[in-house]
C-alpha cells in the first residue's frame, strides 16, 4: 500500500480495506454514524475529536496487524473500551483509528489455586462480574464505582477505585500481569508472565515494574489484549454502613481513623452538594445547606468469614465512629434518609453506580478534575476548592461544592474529585468558564501536593510542568521507545 | 434536525419535552445490561448484533443530538442505527436518569422519541424501502401483506361457519393482518376457545390493519384513517369490547389510540374496552369458566412480547399467560433468565423482520437458545410476530423446540 496522505482529513477508503481485511468487512467501518459517535464524548466539556475508521479485533494478532498498519502508515490509533473515563480519554484528537475492543470481553481462565483471572482488555464490569457470578460465585473481583458497561482493565489501567480499594488500594494494585501489543505491533507481556506460564504476582525480577508502562498512560503507550487480576475469596458475611459527619474535617479524620484497624472493605465519601445530587435532588438546588444536613455522608462496607469476625469489626468500627463524633447507620436505614422515591433502589447494586450519580437529568453534562494527595490534605484541599466554586460563582448559582472522596490501602491513598454539572445547551461562553473553573481546581489541588489522575491534556500539562526532570526525561525516552512514531492516542497525556 | 420532527409530531417535542430525553443521556452504557441480574445479561439486540456504539441506545442519543443541534444531517448512514433496532425498549428499562421537574426523561420516553426520529428520517426520505413498500399495502389493501382484502376474516368464517358468530355480539375479535394472513392459527385457536366457551363473540368483515406496523416505522400519517375505520366498524357489530390475540394490535387499540399517547395527534378516540385474550382468559379461570380436560405433558417456558410486557409501562400483562399455562395439566413451566420487563426480544419487532431479516433471526436464534437452557421442548409466546420469527429461528437452528402461541395450547388442552 502507497503512504497514506496524512493531511487529508477524514478516511481513506484504501485504509479501510486493510482494516478491513484485518477483522472482517463486519467489524470495520468508516460510516458517518460510526465515525460520530465515536468522535465525541457525550458528557464532559472536552472538545470532540475525529474518529476516522473503527475496528473491532478479535484476537491479539489483528491487533498486532492494526498496529503494524497503522505505525508503517503514521495513523493515529486510540484504544476504547467504552469511553467512560470522564476526562475523554478515547477521544481521537488527531484523527485515525479507533480500535474498539468490545469483541475482545472474555474471562480466560481463573486460578483458584492462585487466586488470580485473567481477562481480556476489552471486557467490562458487567462481563466480568456476570461471568464471575455464573461460574464462580464463591469468589469476588474487585469493581469499580462505575456503570456496568464501563471497561474493565480500563478502569484498572485508570486507577479506578473499587470495592476492595480501601484494604488493597486502587484498581490498578489488583493487577498482577498484562500482554499488551505495541505501537510498533511488538507483543510484551509484563508481571510475572514476562519471565513464566503464570499471570499470578508482580514480576519477580528486578523491579523493572513493566506494568507501569502502561498504567496511567490513557492509552497513549500500547493496547493491553489480556490482564492478570487478582481474585479474592468471597466472605460470607457483610455489614454495610452509613457514616454521616457534620464537618469534612470530622468526617475525614473518622474515615482515616477506621482505615488505620485494616478491618474495613471499602469507604466512599460524598460532601452534602454531591450527596445531594446522587440523592436525586435537581441543580440548582434551590437552597444551601439546610439545618443538620451532614457535610460529609460515607458508605463503609465491612465483610466476615465468621458471624464472630464481623461483629468484632462491627464493634471496632462504632467505637472509632462514636469516639470520632460522627453518627452511624446501617445503610439500609442510612439510605432512607439519604434520599427518596425510585432513587433509593439504585442503591442496593453499589459497587455497580449508574447513571444517575452523574446526573444526566440535569443537564447531560458535567466533567470533574482529580487525583491523588497525601491523605492529610483532603480537607486542607476542599476547604480551598470551595473558595474556588465561590470563586466562579456556582455556589451563589446553587451549584456547591461537588465534592468525592476515598482513602484506600489501609489510609496510605488518598483520592480526591470535583464535579462541575453543565448542560449540553450550554453555550461556548458558559463551557469555557466550566473548564476555567475545572482548572483553577486542579491547580488548586496541584497547590496542595495533589498529582491529578485521569487527566485530560489540559490536566496532564499540570502535572508536567512540577515533574522532576530526571524522571520527565526516562518517560519521554520510554516514550519514544515504545512508540517512536507517536501514533498511540496523540494529544493525550501530553508529553 | 431540519424540522426536528414532522408537524404532527410536534406533541412530542411540546408535552414531553422529547429534546431533553438525548440532552440528559450521559453514554454510560447502562442500557446494554440487564444489571438486576446477577449474571448481568445483555439485553440490547441491535447493539449485541451489530456492537458498534450507535446501535446502542446510548450511541442512538448521541445521533438524535447531533441531528437536533445540526452537527450532523441526515443521511443513509445516519439513519440506519434507528432502522436496525427492533424497538423493543429492553434499554429503557435499564436507563437510571432520575426523574426531574415530573417526568422520567429517558426511561419512559425513549421509544416514543425513537420512534418519533424514525418518522423524522421518513420525513426526509431516509428508512428501509420495503417498509415503505408495505406501508403502501396498508393505505392499498389495508394489510402489509399486499394480501387480497377480502380474503382477510372469511377463511375464519368458512372454517367455523356462520354460526359461531354472534349477531348481538359481546366481543369484537380483532384478528390482526399476521394472524389473518400468516398465523392463521393463532386467529383458528382463539376463535375456537371463544366458541367452546360459549362468548357471543364476531370477527369484522372489514377489518383493516391498526396501523401498528407504520406507527413503529415512522409512516403514521394513514394511521388515523385505518383507526377511524376500525372504530366505525367495531360500532356497527354493537359490542363494547376489543379483544386481540396479536400484542402489536393490543397496545396499538389500548396504548397508542389513546389522546395522551397518538390519540390527541391523529385525531382519534374510542371507547371500547381493549383486552388481550390472554386477559380475558384468565379472568375466565379465576372465575371458573375456563377449565381445561386434557392434559399437555409437557415442560414450557413463556417468552413476553414487548408489545405486552414492558412497552406498556405499568399495564404491562405478565402474569395472564403465565397463570393460564400454570393451569393447564400436565405442563411443567419453567422461566428463562430473561423475562417479563428484561425479556429478550424475538427480532422481528420494529419493522426488522422485513428489513433486517438475518438480524431478526440472530436475535430470534438467541432466545430460542436461551429457552433450550431452561430444558422446555415447548416455546410459548402470546403473540403471532414473536411465534413466526421464534420458529423461523427454532428451525434455522435445526432444534426440536415447539413454538406455539398460548392459545393454541389452551385450544388443545379444553
Amino acid at each position: 500500500m502507497t503512504e497514506v496522505d496524512r493531511t487529508q482529513t477524514g478516511p481513506d477508503p484504501r485504509v479501510y480495506e486493510h482494516l478491513a481485511a484485518i477483522v472482517g468487512s463486519r467489524y470495520a467501518s468508516m460510516s458517518e454514524d460510526v465515525r460520530y459517535t465515536y468522535s465525541e464524548d457525550f458528557l464532559t466539556f472536552e472538545k470532540p475529536g475525529r474518529a476516522d475508521y473503527v475496528v473491532m479485533p478479535k484476537t491479539t494478532e489483528e491487533v498486532q496487524a492494526i498496529m503494524r498498519l497503522a505505525n508503517r502508515q503514521r495513523i493515529p490509533v486510540v484504544p476504547w473500551a467504552s469511553n467512560l473515563s470522564i476526562g475523554s480519554l478515547a477521544t481521537p484528537l488527531d484523527g485515525g483509528i479507533v480500535i474498539d475492543l468490545k469483541r475482545m470481553n472474555r474471562v480466560l481462565e481463573v486460578n483458584e489455586d492462585d487466586l488470580y483471572f485473567i481477562v481480556e482488555g476489552g471486557a467490562t464490569s458487567a462481563d466480568v462480574v456476570g461471568y464471575m457470578n455464573r461460574h464462580y460465585p464463591g469468589y469476588r473481583v474487585p469493581v469499580t464505582f462505575a456503570p456496568p458497561s464501563c471497561g474493565y482493565v480500563a478502569s484498572s489501567l485508570l486507577y479506578g477505585m473499587t470495592d476492595l480499594s480501601m484494604a488493597y488500594g486502587d484498581a490498578s494494585f489488583f493487577i498482577n500481569a498484562f500482554e499488551a501489543v505495541l505501537p510498533t505491533g511488538e507483543v510484551i507481556h509484563t508481571g510475572s508472565r514476562m519471565a513464566s506460564p503464570y499471570w499470578s504476582h508482580h514480576s519477580a525480577l528486578p523491579d523493572f515494574g513493566l506494568n507501569g508502562l502502561f498504567i496511567g498512560w490513557t492509552g497513549t503507550s500500547g493496547v493491553i489484549t489480556k490482564a492478570g487480576i487478582k481474585l479474592f475469596v468471597r466472605r460470607p458475611y457483610r455489614t454495610d454502613y452509613f457514616m454521616d459527619a457534620d464537618t469534612v474535617e470530622r468526617g475525614f479524620k473518622v474515615q482515616r481513623m477506621c482505615a488505620r484497624t485494616g478491618v474495613v472493605d471499602d469507604i466512599a465519601s460524598n460532601n452534602w452538594g454531591w450527596g445531594r445530587v446522587e440523592a436525586g435532588e435537581s441543580l440548582p438546588f434551590s437552597e444551601g445547606r439546610r439545618q443538620g444536613e451532614p457535610e460529609l455522608s460515607s458508605w463503609i462496607a465491612l465483610s466476615g468469614n465468621t458471624v464472630k469476625e464481623i461483629e468484632a469489626k462491627e464493634e471496632l468500627i462504632k467505637d472509632i465512629v462514636s469516639k470520632g463524633g460522627a453518627q452511624l447507620t446501617l445503610f439500609e436505614e442510612g439510605i432512607k434518609n439519604f434520599c427518596k422515591g425510585d432513587q433509593i433502589k439504585f442503591f442496593k447494586y453499589l459497587p455497580m453506580q449508574l447513571s444517575n450519580d452523574i446526573s444526566g437529568a440535569r443537564g447531560g453534562r458535567a466533567q470533574w478534575v482529580g487525583g491523588f494527595c497525601p491523605p492529610s490534605m483532603n480537607a486542607p484541599i476542599y476547604r480551598a476548592v470551595e473558595k474556588v466554586y465561590d470563586k466562579w460563582g456556582y455556589t451563589a448559582e446553587g451549584q456547591p461544592i461537588q465534592a468525592y472522596n476515598r482513602f484506600m490501602d489501609h489510609g496510605h491513598e488518598g483520592i480526591i474529585r470535583y464535579n462541575i454539572f453543565g448542560s449540553k445547551d450550554d453555550t461556548p461562553e458558559t463551557v469555557e468558564r466550566h473548564r476555567a473553573c475545572l482548572r483553577e481546581i486542579a491547580q488548586t489541588m496541584r497547590d496542595h501536593g495533589t498529582i491529578l489522575y485521569k487527566a485530560p491534556p489540559v490536566f496532564a500539562r499540570m502535572n508536567w510542568e512540577r515533574t522532576n526532570p530526571a524522571a520527565m526525561d526516562i518517560i519521554r525516552t520510554l516514550k519514544k521507545r515504545i512508540d517512536p512514531n507517536g501514533i498511540m492516542n496523540p494529544g493525550q497525556m501530553d508529553i | 434536525m431540519s424540522n426536528v420532527y414532522p408537524k404532527s409530531f410536534k406533541h412530542i417535542e411540546d408535552r414531553l419535552k422529547a429534546y431533553k430525553i438525548p440532552q440528559q443521556c450521559i453514554h454510560c452504557g447502562t442500557c446494554r445490561t440487564y444489571y438486576q441480574s446477577k449474571f448481568w445479561n445483555p439485553v440490547c439486540p441491535s447493539g449485541q448484533w451489530k456492537l458498534f456504539d450507535p446501535y446502542y441506545l446510548s450511541g442512538k442519543m448521541q445521533l438524535a443530538m447531533g441531528l437536533i443541534k445540526g452537527r450532523i444531517k441526515w443521511s443513509k448512514e445516519i439513519a440506519n442505527p434507528f432502522f436496525e433496532c427492533t424497538l423493543c425498549g429492553n434499554c429503557s428499562e435499564q436507563c437510571h436518569v432520575v426523574e426531574t421537574d415530573g417526568r422520567r426523561p429517558i426511561y419512559e420516553l425513549a421509544l416514543p422519541l425513537l420512534e418519533a426520529v424514525r418518522a423524522d428520517a421518513v420525513a426526509n426520505g431516509f428508512g428501509p424501502d420495503v417498509q415503505r413498500k408495505y406501508c403502501e399495502a396498508i393505505v392499498e389493501k389495508h394489510n402489509p401483506y399486499n394480501e387480497p382484502h377480502e380474503k382477510r376474516t372469511a377463511w375464519l368464517k368458512e372454517a367455523l361457519g356462520e354460526d359461531a358468530f354472534s349477531k348481538s355480539p359481546d366481543y369484537v375479535l380483532f384478528l390482526g393482518c399476521t394472524s389473518s394472513y400468516r398465523q392463521k392459527n393463532i386467529a383458528l385457536a382463539t376463535a375456537k376457545i371463544f366458541q367452546k366457551l360459549g362468548l357471543k363473540f364476531t370477527v369484522m368483515d372489514d377489518e383493516y390493519c391498526c396501523g401498528s406496523p407504520i406507527l413503529r416505522t415512522g409512516r403514521w400519517e394513514p394511521v388515523a384513517d385505518l383507526a377511524k375505520h376500525n372504530f366505525e366498524e367495531v360500532r356497527k357489530t354493537g359490542a363494547k369490547t376489543v379483544v386481540t390475540s396479536c400484542p402489536g394490535c393490543f397496545k396499538v387499540w389500548a396504548h397508542d389510540y389513546a389522546k395522551e399517547n397518538y390519540g390527541d395527534v391523529l385525531g382519534i378516540e374510542h371507547d371500547f374496552k381493549v383486552l388481550h385474550t390472554t386477559e380475558l382468559l384468565s379472568a375466565l379461570l379465576k372465575e371458573g369458566k375456563l377449565k381445561f380436560g386434557k392434559p399437555i405433558n409437557a415442560k414450557v417456558t413463556f417468552h413476553d412480547p414487548c408489545h405486552m410486557g414492558r412497552n406498556l409501562g405499568e399495564k404491562a400483562l405478565y402474569d395472564p399467560p403465565r397463570e393460564i399455562l400454570k393451569a393447564i395439566p400436565g405442563v411443567e413451566f419453567v422461566e428463562m433468565e430473561r423475562v417479563k420487563n428484561v425479556a429478550w426480544c424475538c427480532g422481528s419487532g420494529g419493522g426488522v423482520k422485513a428489513a433486517f431479516p438475518e438480524f431478526a433471526i440472530w436475535t430470534g436464534k438467541e432466545r430460542v437458545n436461551e429457552a433450550l437452557s431452561t430444558g422446555a421442548s415447548v416455546l410459548a409466546s402470546t403473540c403471532p410476530f414473536c411465534q413466526r420469527n421464534l420458529d423461523d429461528s427454532a428451525k434455522a437452528m435445526a432444534t426440536n423446540m415447539d413454538v406455539t402461541d398460548v392459545v393454541e395450547m389452551v385450544e388443545k388442552a379444553l
